[in-house]
C-alpha cells in the first residue's frame, strides 16, 4: 500500500497493515493458484499469477467478506478438487490446463446453485484484481491519473488506439 | 477564585462564532475574519487539512489493499450502507452511532462530520437563483414571501462566484442568471445535439453548460489561495491536491487562517446557544468536546449558526431559555417546521447510437443542465413549480466480454471496443415547503452526547408525485425527438433526503409572526445570532443551494460587522 507522505488520519493508516489471510491447507493453496492460473494463464500477455491475483483473492475473501462466503470459497476450491480426482486421479493443479478448464467449467452450471456461484465469484475477483492492476492499466488501456482536460467531440482515431 | 474565573472567561472570548466548517461557515468565518473579527469556528468532526489529509487523492486503482472494498470491520462502522462506501473517501463519512435520529417517516440524511464538511463530497453545482424563483412563494401562494429579492443578492453572487471560481457559459436567461464565469467544461458531441433539438422543438427549454466550481483559468485571486487549474481527474470527492474545485478547506479556511483572527476547535459538538435575559441576546455557545466529554462555553458578540440545515435546527430547538421555552427565537412554534428538500426520484437513461465516428478525450468532472421550463410565467400544469435536469453524455461506453475461461477469457479482457454514448437525465424538482414536513427534538431519547435526538417527519406530497410523473413524460419525449434508443424513465422511490439538498425549519421572512429570519438571516427575536446555511431557506427552487447558501452568508456577515460598528449588536 502506497502511504502519502506524512499524511492521514490515524484510522486511515491501520489499513495495510495486518490483514488476515484465509484459512487454507496447502492442498487448497495449491487449487487456489491453480485456479487463477486456470481463469488467467500466460499468454502473449501475463498470466493472473505472475500479477498476484491469487494472493489478492485470498486477502480481499479472508477481510472483506463475512465468514459465510469465505467457507463457501472454500468448500468450492475443495469441489474442484474432489472433481479433478474422480475425473483424472489427479490433483486439480497436476491436470493439463485442458483438464483443468473442463472441470472448471463443470461448476459453471445454473442446476448446482453452490458451484455456480463459487464459479462466478472466483471468475469475479480475478477479473476484477487483473483488469485493475498497473500492468493491465497503463499497458492496454488509456488509463490517466491526470488526463489535464477534456474534448467531448473529437474524431475516433485510426486504430490501434487504446480506450 | 472570582479572578481565576473572569479571567478563563477572556480567554473563552472572541468577537465571533461560527458553527460549523462547511461551505456556508467556511464563508462566514473568511468574511468575519478579513474584516478584523477575532473568529472562533466550531467544528464537531476532525480536522482535515488541504492536502494532507486527502491520504488517497492520488492512489491508482491498484494501490488499494482491496480494491477499493473496505474490511469487513470498516464496513460494519458505517452500518447498512457499509458494503457501498468506497475506501478512496470513506474517512469522509459520518460513522453509525455517532449522531441517532429517530426516523418517523423515511428520511435519509447525509452528514460530513470533519472540517469543510460536506464542501469535501459535493456535486459542486452552483446555479443563481432569479426573481422567478424569489417571487415563486408569493406568486403561487405557498411557504411566505422570500424577504429578499435577486437584486439584493446578485452582487452577492458575484463576489462569492469571483473567489470560489464557477466554470459556465452565458446564455442569457431570464430563469438562470448568468454570473462571473470561468470557461465552461466542454460538450460532448451528443449533448451538442441534444442541445439544438431541444432548441428546435421548444420554447423556454434550454440545453446549457452546467455551471460548477471548477476552476478552468485560474485568476489571480484563485493563485493566491494556493489553487490551481482543474486537472480533469474526476477524483473530486477524495479532495482535491490542485485545489482545482471549491471546497472550504482548500479556499476559505486557509483564507480566513491567514488573517490570524481565525481559531479552529474540531471534535466540537455544539449542545446550545446561550441567551442572557438581561442582555436580550445571545452571549455564547455552549459545547462538548468529542474527546473528553465535557461541556465548555465560548462567548462572542455575534453568532453564526452554519451546522447544516437539520443541525442548526436542532442546535436552535435544543436553546432553551426562560425567555424561549421552546427554542431560540421560536415566539412563533414554527422553528423546525417548513423543512424541505429537492425531488430528486425521477431518472431516465438511454442510450444514443449516433456520433460512432466521434468520442470524447479526458474527463469531465461536470455535466450539462437544463434550467426550469414548467411553470415558467404562469401556472401551466397540475402540480405547483417545476424541476431542472441534470444531463449527462461525457463518453462512449468501453465494453468487453468476459465469457470464458482461460486464454478465451484473456482475449476477450483485451479485445476493449468503444460502445455507444451513455445518456442519462436527473429531475431536480422543487419541493412545497409544508407546516407538516417537520423536525423536533425527540422528549426523552438522547445521542450518545446527551444531545435530544432529533425526530424527522417528512413526507413527499401529491405535488412531487405528478412532478415526477410529468418529469418521466416530457423526458421521454425529449430523448424520443433526439433519437435516442433504449429509453427507460422511471421513478427512484427513493426517501426525501437522498438528494442532501434538506432546507428550511428556521426560514427567512418579512413577518416575525410567520419566519424566524429577517432579510439580513437575523433571528428576529435575537439579533446577534444569524442563520445563513439551508436552514434558513424559505424555498428550495430548483437550483443546486450550495452557492446561494455562500451568497446569504457573505451578505449576513457583511452586515453583522457593520451593525456590530454601529453598536447595533
Amino acid at each position: 500500500m502506497m502511504v502519502l507522505p506524512g499524511c492521514g488520519p490515524e484510522e486511515d493508516q491501520e489499513v495495510g497493515h495486518l490483514y488476515k489471510n484465509l484459512a487454507l491447507d496447502n492442498s487448497q493453496k495449491q487449487t487456489l493458484k491453480s485456479l487463477v492460473d486456470t481463469l488467467l494463464p500466460e499468454t502473449d500477455t501475463k498470466g493472473g499469477l505472475e500479477l498476484g491475483v491469487d494472493r489478492f483473492l485470498d486477502k480481499l475473501l479472508a477481510n472483506c467478506y463475512d465468514v459465510e462466503t469465505q467457507e463457501s470459497f472454500i468448500k468450492g476450491l475443495d469441489s474442484l478438487e474432489h472433481s479433478a480426482k474422480s475425473s483424472f486421479e489427479l490433483s486439480f493443479f497436476e491436470a493439463d490446463r485442458n483438464s483443468r478448464e473442463k472441470v472448471l467449467l463443470k461448476m459453471n452450471d445454473e442446476e448446482k446453485i453452490e458451484e455456480k456461484a463459487f464459479f462466478d465469484l472466483s471468475k469475479e475477483l480475478a477479473v476484477l484484481a487483473y483488469t485493475s492492476s498497473e500492468y493491465f492499466l497503463t499497458n492496454f488501456t488509456n488509463y490517466e491519473m491526470i488526463p489535464g482536460g477534456y474534448d467531448g467531440c473529437v474524431p475516433v482515431p485510426e486504430e490501434p488506439f487504446k480506450i | 477564585m472570582p479572578h481565576l474565573n473572569i479571567k478563563a472567561k477572556e480567554e473563552m472570548t472572541y468577537d465571533a462564532i461560527v458553527i460549523g466548517s462547511g461551505i456556508s461557515g467556511g464563508w462566514a468565518a473568511k468574511e468575519l475574519c478579513e474584516n478584523g473579527l477575532k473568529t472562533l469556528v466550531l467544528e464537531r468532526g476532525r480536522d482535515v487539512k488541504h492536502i494532507k489529509d486527502y491520504p488517497t487523492a492520488s492512489k491508482h486503482p491498484w494501490e488499494f489493499e482491496f480494491g477499493g472494498k473496505l474490511p469487513l470491520e470498516k464496513q460494519q462502522e458505517f452500518g447498512r450502507r457499509g458494503a457501498r462506501v468506497h475506501e478512496s473517501t470513506a474517512h469522509f463519512w459520518m460513522k453509525e452511532g455517532e449522531q441517532e435520529t429517530v426516523q418517523e417517516k423515511p428520511f435519509q440524511w447525509t452528514r460530513g462530520y470533519q472540517v469543510g464538511g460536506k464542501s469535501l463530497l459535493w456535486a459542486r453545482q452552483t446555479q443563481r437563483w432569479s426573481d422567478l424563483d424569489f417571487e415563486g412563494p408569493a406568486r403561487d401562494g405557498y411557504a411566505v414571501d422570500w424577504p429578499v429579492r435577486y437584486k439584493d443578492m446578485a452582487p452577492w453572487y458575484s463576489h462569492v462566484e469571483k473567489f470560489s471560481g464557477i466554470a459556465g457559459n452565458k446564455d442569457g436567461l431570464a430563469q438562470l442568471p448568468d454570473g462571473e464565469f470561468l470557461k465552461p467544461f466542454d460538450l460532448s458531441c451528443v449533448e451538442r445535439h441534444f442541445q439544438k433539438v431541444i432548441a428546435q422543438n421548444y420554447e423556454n427549454r434550454h440545453l446549457i453548460h452546467g455551471r460548477c466550481a471548477h476552476v478552468t483559468e485560474p485568476q489571480d485571486i484563485h493563485t493566491q489561495q494556493g489553487r490551481a487549474k482543474c486537472q480533469h481527474r474526476n477524483l473530486c470527492n477524495r479532495g482535491c491536491p490542485f485545489g482545482g474545485y471549491f471546497s472550504a478547506n482548500a479556499s476559505t479556511l486557509p483564507w480566513a487562517e491567514r488573517t490570524g483572527n481565525m481559531t479552529l476547535r474540531p471534535h466540537s459538538v455544539v449542545h446550545s446557544i446561550i441567551y442572557d435575559e438581561a442582555k436580550g441576546k445571545a452571549t455564547g455557545v455552549r459545547i462538548i468536546d468529542a474527546n473528553d466529554m465535557q461541556f465548555y462555553e465560548y462567548y462572542a458578540d455575534v453568532i453564526f449558526v452554519n451546522a447544516s440545515a437539520l443541525n442548526s435546527n436542532l442546535i436552535l430547538l435544543n436553546s432553551i431559555s426562560d425567555r424561549f421555552p421552546n427554542g431560540l427565537g421560536n415566539d412563533n412554534g414554527l422553528l423546525g417546521k417548513y423543512i424541505s428538500w429537492h425531488n430528486y426520484r425521477g431518472q431516465i437513461s438511454g442510450r444514443s447510437e449516433d456520433f460512432q465516428d466521434t468520442m470524447s478525450t479526458g474527463k469531465n468532472p461536470s455535466h450539462s443542465y437544463i434550467p426550469r421550463f414548467r411553470n415558467l410565467y404562469k401556472q401551466e400544469t397540475d402540480f405547483l413549480r417545476g424541476y431542472a435536469v441534470g444531463f449527462g453524455s461525457s463518453s462512449r461506453a468501453v465494453q468487453f466480454s468476459r465469457e470464458g475461461v482461460g486464454a478465451e477469457l484473456k482475449a476477450n479482457l483485451f479485445d476493449r471496443k468503444l460502445g455507444p454514448w451513455w445518456v442519462s437525465g436527473w429531475m431536480q424538482g422543487e419541493v412545497i415547503p409544508i407546516e407538516q414536513n417537520h423536525v423536533r427534538l425527540h422528549e426523552s431519547l438522547k445521542d450518545k452526547y446527551g444531545i435530544p435526538q432529533l425526530v424527522l417527519s417528512c413526507d413527499w406530497t401529491e405535488n412531487d408525485d405528478k412532478m415526477v410523473a410529468d418529469y418521466m413524460e416530457q423526458m421521454t419525449e425529449m430523448f424520443e425527438k433526439a433519437g435516442f434508443t433504449q429509453i427507460n424513465a422511471r421513478d427512484s422511490g427513493a426517501a426525501p433526503g437522498s438528494d442532501i439538498h434538506e432546507m428550511g425549519g428556521v426560514r427567512m421572512g418579512h413577518d416575525p409572526k410567520t419566519s424566524l429570519l429577517n432579510k439580513w438571516n437575523q433571528l428576529h427575536h435575537c439579533k446577534n445570532v444569524f442563520v445563513t446555511d439551508g436552514a434558513c431557506m424559505t424555498s428550495t427552487a430548483t437550483q443546486n443551494p450550495s452557492l446561494t447558501y455562500m451568497a446569504f452568508t457573505a451578505r449576513a456577515a457583511n452586515y453583522a460587522v457593520e451593525e456590530l460598528k454601529k453598536g447595533n449588536l
